[in-house]
């Protein structure tokens, strides 16, 4: 049977630390996404997912029943992150093959296509000033909702859905300036 | 006619909450500028490709953080143990100091104490020598501190004076670290 986040949570401040896994188990596919897009040096992306974890171990305490858990551990990854960020400005490392190439049956010239395109959008992503790339990363790559998204960076929704709006504007316009030298 | 409203219905679009009704606007209206049919179309991969595959964290993550998570409280633990440890020690010593000197100041009740309880003769007149000879050991110090005393008494002013300032120190300085782990713990 599978406890719900709350118990797991209670049983882990009370000494049961190893049911911590659980909630890693839960949870480590939303952290490392997160943290896989905000940062660029991807090596250090597996150190950092895990010293996100400890940390938000070490916080279980502090956890605030208001929120869903899967915000309140977003919003501490997303803090890391952006601690991170200004300690060091990593050097850009091209993102490696952002493989899993299960591309139907799509001809090898159209799937290399797709690879590039796929590439360029996320290139692209990576060079979105932080506050924009996040709200691209919790929504469309993580899937949460606005309201969520209003929780784990302490804004107001109207402020959330107007950086939003920008965010994917300045997407948009760095992908169809390229559109136009040909190479979308 | 101006094309920004069609703009507000393609983020709607992507947020998920367009109406039947405005997005058959939106079609029409790409349907009829290539501006905007440009823009959709580009909006639409973005939204393909970023929904597109979720990067697995390596399959050993939990065990790693479950690993680091127990060198912590391992950590935690032995701190800990070594200073009950040192409380441990540093007492018992208090302890046994104090039961000599009681032991030496009455030498007279424990020589009879052992003899009531039928302790061998031997056994008991050797420790009552020993604490005989720990009570001359005493009153040799304690002449040879008054005596000291008596030379030195500047110096010993001097000493008993550097000694509290060091043991001051001492605690401030423990008071101070305490204070720092306090703050890291909170920090962290
Ligand atoms: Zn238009």
């Amino acid at each position: 049977m599978e406890l719900p986040d709350i118990v797991l949570i209670e049983r882990c401040i009370k000494g049961e630390s190893h049911l911590f896994a659980e909630i890693v188990e839960r949870y480590k596919k939303l952290i490392y996404n997160i943290i896989y897009n905000m940062i660029n040096n991807k090596d250090e992306v597996n150190d950092i997912a895990q010293e996100v974890f400890i940390r938000i171990y070490k916080s279980l305490s502090r956890y605030n029943k208001e929120y869903k858990f899967s915000t309140w551990a977003a919003k501490i990854a997303t803090n890391y992150c952006y601690d991170m960020l200004r300690k060091k400005k990593f050097e850009c490392i091209p993102i490696e093959e952002v493989s899993n190439v299960q591309m139907d049956n799509d001809s090898p010239e159209d799937q290399y296509i797709k690879k590039e395109r796929r590439e360029r959008i996320n290139d692209e992503l990576m060079n979105l000033p932080e506050k924009y790339r996040i709200l691209i990363v919790l929504f469309h790559k993580n899937g949460l909702s606005y309201e969520e998204m209003s929780q784990v960076l302490d804004e107001p929704m109207s402020i959330i859905k107007n950086r939003m709006y920008r965010a994917r504007l300045m997407l948009k316009d760095k992908l169809s300036s390229e559109r136009k030298e040909g190479i979308l | 006619m101006s094309c920004e409203p069609f703009e507000i219905l393609m983020m709607k679009h992507m947020d998920g909450d367009i109406t039947d009704i405005e997005y058959k606007k939106l079609k029409k209206h790409i349907d009829e500028c290539s501006t905007c049919k440009n823009e959709f179309d580009t909006f639409e991969n973005i939204c393909y490709e970023l929904k597109e595959p979720l990067i697995d964290p390596p399959l050993a993550f939990e065990t790693e953080v479950m690993k680091k998570l127990e060198n912590l409280n391992l950590y935690n633990k032995k701190l800990k143990e070594k200073r009950i440890l040192a409380a441990y020690f540093i007492s018992s010593m208090l302890f046994s100091i104090l039961a000599i000197c009681i032991a030496v100041i009455y030498k007279e009740h424990v020589y009879n104490f052992m003899i009531y309880i039928n302790i061998p003769l031997g056994f008991a007149s050797n420790i009552y020598g020993l604490l005989e000879r720990i009570a001359v050991f005493f009153d040799i110090a304690s002449t040879f501190i008054f005596y000291l005393n008596s030379i030195f008494v500047d110096m010993l002013y001097l000493l008993i004076g550097l000694v509290s300032i060091i043991f001051m120190s001492k605690i401030y300085e423990s008071a101070q670290v305490a204070k720092v782990r306090k703050n890291s713990k909170k920090t962290v």
